[in-house]
């Protein structure tokens, strides 16, 4: 690049002056670096005291101007550089109001021999009569005769400049001054380099602050939450020491204040004793605490306490979990229990009317039915009339014992099953028996049987004859048109099946060719008092419970029960139970 | 006929009336006690061939008659158990009762059982 040089026949005097002044000035700048040194010490930010700083560096140095640039990346990847503060003497004007020297870029400028030297850290200077055309665009409208450029370099890379102007004459900067004017720069790059560290550590520190405000907000919503709801809320340390405890906790256990629950775990027997559903002592490891801490999710298990202070019983669904760090390791547990006592209560309530309402009925049914039996059994003067009207008697009692039996048993599935009695029995028995009782009350039906082999069983007779007389019920209320009923009784017994320990099965099957259930009804068919016909003409009465208990003992009999249904075709039920030899 | 002697024991006055006709039509000697109390005084005046017994009942129920009864009298007469309880099976085999009918029961049911018990006793 060939040098243009107009200043130098502007001024032609001023280079010798200017050589002359600068020499000696070394010692001045040293002294403005050590104050620089000192002010940046005691600063918090760059903005502080750095216009004193450049005062000092300006003052000293005996320069026109003294300013500080900031490079940034422009969005289009372009290095740009802008001032940030200015020194100026009296006799210059200030250019920190010179939109030009905002967002000034190296490249698009001509200024890539200022990027070159300063991002390699070093000195750019230049002076009248070797500018270059591009430098000549800022020079002669600022009168600079010469300048110098000092890299700032902050954490190794290059953060910007500090230059000197000189307006006066195109001074040469010996040695000595460079390189306090080097030290300068020095100075202000540590203290940048300080500012940036200060103000990145506010940064975080604000984060922090932030964070933690965010982080006990969203607790104190969290801990309100917990405090509102009904259910009684626990949390654990690995210690199993219960660190929170909620209002509904406290109700639970009958404790005085939520702080006495803040206790370990096991001394929780305190305040009451634990039970499961089946009143057996639930052992510490079992609890449900525990198991969370051992990794297992518990959902809503069955549980009692005896409260030590009322005797107070309660009922509980308790649910736990275990909380773990963002690691998965588990560093505590959180439970929840319902308290169910009302519904549990209410429900007891319920099964004993049942049973009390069942049982009281069943004596005034039985001297009903055996008056009219006995007016039958003595009838000598008994009309044939009469005889009929005995009978409905008779009949009718028979239908109030059946909705007894009917509202027991379901009383009995809920309320922990049946006892059952087995006794070995023979099934293909049981079955003739049951189509024969049924031929008494429907005459007219025609019902066949197909059973080739006996079928051994050990079963409760009684519950057995419920499941063959529910089934058998069904299928002849079901098919009013008539038609015949088909019972099979399948013996399959297999000897090298393990599963039924090598007996094997046997299997009842009932059909008929009624109305059948359509497929909207057929997944309720086993709930307890559903009835798939109701308010149909073909509601022929009855509880709804058949089937319901029907299931619930085949299945207490190992066995299972099912169908095949379509509408105005007709249904099969099945049961099937394993096989199994007297003793 | 039969001449045996049948203890009926049950606190509702007409089941029991039900009960006394139908075997005193067919033979039997009947004896009728409204509680286990009643039914332990009735033992003085001779041990019947068996005992009908209610187990729910006023004064001293079923459950207590049996223990008194077993506690000077052992075995000497079959009990059977006539009851309304959900599971007369259950009730009968609770106090080792011989035998058990569940109410309500056909006349039949009634007369079949006793004659069974008797005959074997």
């Amino acid at each position: 690049m060939e040098p243009l040089d107009p200043s130098q026949e502007v001024h032609p005097q001023g280079r010798l002056d200017a050589d002359e002044r600068g020499n000696g000035r070394a010692e001045e700048i040293l002294g403005a670096v050590r104050f620089a040194a000192e002010s940046f010490l005691t600063s918090q930010t760059m903005s502080e005291r750095i216009d004193e700083v450049l005062a000092h560096l300006g003052t000293a140095a005996e320069v026109s101007r003294v300013y500080v640039f900031e490079n940034e990346l422009a969005a289009d990847g372009d290095l740009v550089t802008s001032q940030r503060f200015e020194w100026a003497a009296a006799d210059v004007t200030s250019e920190i109001q010179n939109p030009v020297m905002q967002r000034l870029s190296y490249a698009r400028s001509g200024l890539e021999m200022w990027s070159r030297a300063l991002s390699r850290g070093r000195i750019y200077e230049a002076r009248a009569g070797e500018y270059t055309r591009s430098e000549l665009d800022f020079a002669i409208p600022q009168h600079i005769q010469s300048y110098i450029l000092v890299p700032l370099m902050v954490e190794g890379s290059w953060w910007g400049f500090i230059g000197f102007d000189e307006c006066r004459s195109p001074r040469k900067w010996d040695s000595a001054v460079k390189d306090a004017l080097q030290a300068a720069g020095s100075i202000l790059s540590a203290a940048i380099q300080g500012w940036n560290a200060r103000r990145e550590k506010e940064r975080l520190l604000e984060r922090q602050r932030a964070f933690t405000e965010a982080a006990w907000r969203r607790a104190a919503e969290w801990e309100a939450v917990l405090a509102s709801i009904v259910d009684g809320v626990w949390v654990f340390d690995t210690d199993l020491q219960v660190t929170f405890a909620n209002e509904g906790a406290r109700r639970i256990f009958g404790a005085r204040r939520i702080e006495d629950l803040l206790r370990p775990w096991s001394e929780y027997v305190i305040f009451a004793e634990i039970f499961d559903m089946s009143e057996k002592s639930v052992g510490f490891e079992e609890q449900p605490p525990n198991r969370a801490l051992q990794g297992h999710a518990v959902s809503d298990v069955g549980m009692q306490l005896v409260l030590r202070s009322t005797g107070e019983r309660k009922y509980l669904g308790v649910s736990a979990a275990p909380i773990r760090d963002s690691s998965g390791r588990i560093v505590g547990a959180v439970a929840v229990a319902t308290d169910r006592t009302q519904q549990v209560e209410f429900g007891r309530l319920k099964d004993q009317f049942i049973r009390v309402a069942a049982h009281e009925l069943k004596t005034p049914v039985a001297i009903m039915k055996g008056y009219a039996q006995l007016a039958l059994r003595v009838g000598d003067q008994t009309s044939p009339s009469q005889v009929d009207r005995l009978r409905a008697i008779d009949r009718g009692s028979d239908r109030i014992d059946r909705i007894i039996q009917d509202l027991l048993s379901v009383s009995q599935v809920y309320a922990e099953g049946f006892t059952l009695h087995f006794k070995p029995a023979d099934l293909r028995e049981l079955t003739v028996a049951a189509i024969g009782s049924l031929s008494k009350e429907a005459p007219d039906r025609q019902v066949l049987l197909d059973a080739p082999s006996p079928a051994p069983v050990q079963v409760d007779v009684d519950r057995i004859e419920y499941v063959l007389r529910s089934l058998l019920d069904n299928a002849v209320r079901y098919s009013p048109a008539g038609g015949p009923i088909t019972v099979t009784v399948d013996v399959e017994a297999d000897e090298g099946l393990a599963s039924t320990g090598g007996r094997g099965t046997v299997t009842v099957s009932v059909s008929d060719q009624g109305i059948g259930v359509g497929p909207d009804k057929q997944a309720h068919l086993f709930e307890p008092f559903f009835r798939a016909h109701t308010d149909t003409p073909y509601d022929y009465g009855g509880m709804g419970v058949g089937l319901f208990t029907s299931r619930e003992i085949v299945r207490q009999h190992g066995g299972t029960i099912w169908f095949e249904s379509k509408e105005g075709a007709g249904s099969t039920f099945h049961f099937r139970i394993p096989l199994g030899e007297a003793g | 006929m039969s001449g045996h002697r049948v203890l009926i024991v049950d606190d509702d006055p007409d089941l029991l009336a039900l009960m006394a006709e139908t075997l005193d039509l067919e033979g039997y000697v009947v004896e009728s006690a409204t509680n286990g109390a009643r039914a332990l005084d009735a033992l003085e005046r001779g041990m019947p061939d068996l005992i009908l017994l209610d187990m729910k009942m006023p004064v001293m129920d079923g459950r207590e008659f049996t223990r008194r009864f077993r506690e000077t009298h052992d075995h000497e007469a079959p009990i059977v158990v006539v009851t309304a309880a959900a599971d007369a099976r259950k009730s009968a085999d609770e106090i080792g009762a011989n035998g058990f009918i569940g109410k309500p029961f056909d006349l039949d049911v009634l007369l079949d059982t006793v004659a069974r018990e008797v005959a074997r006793a």
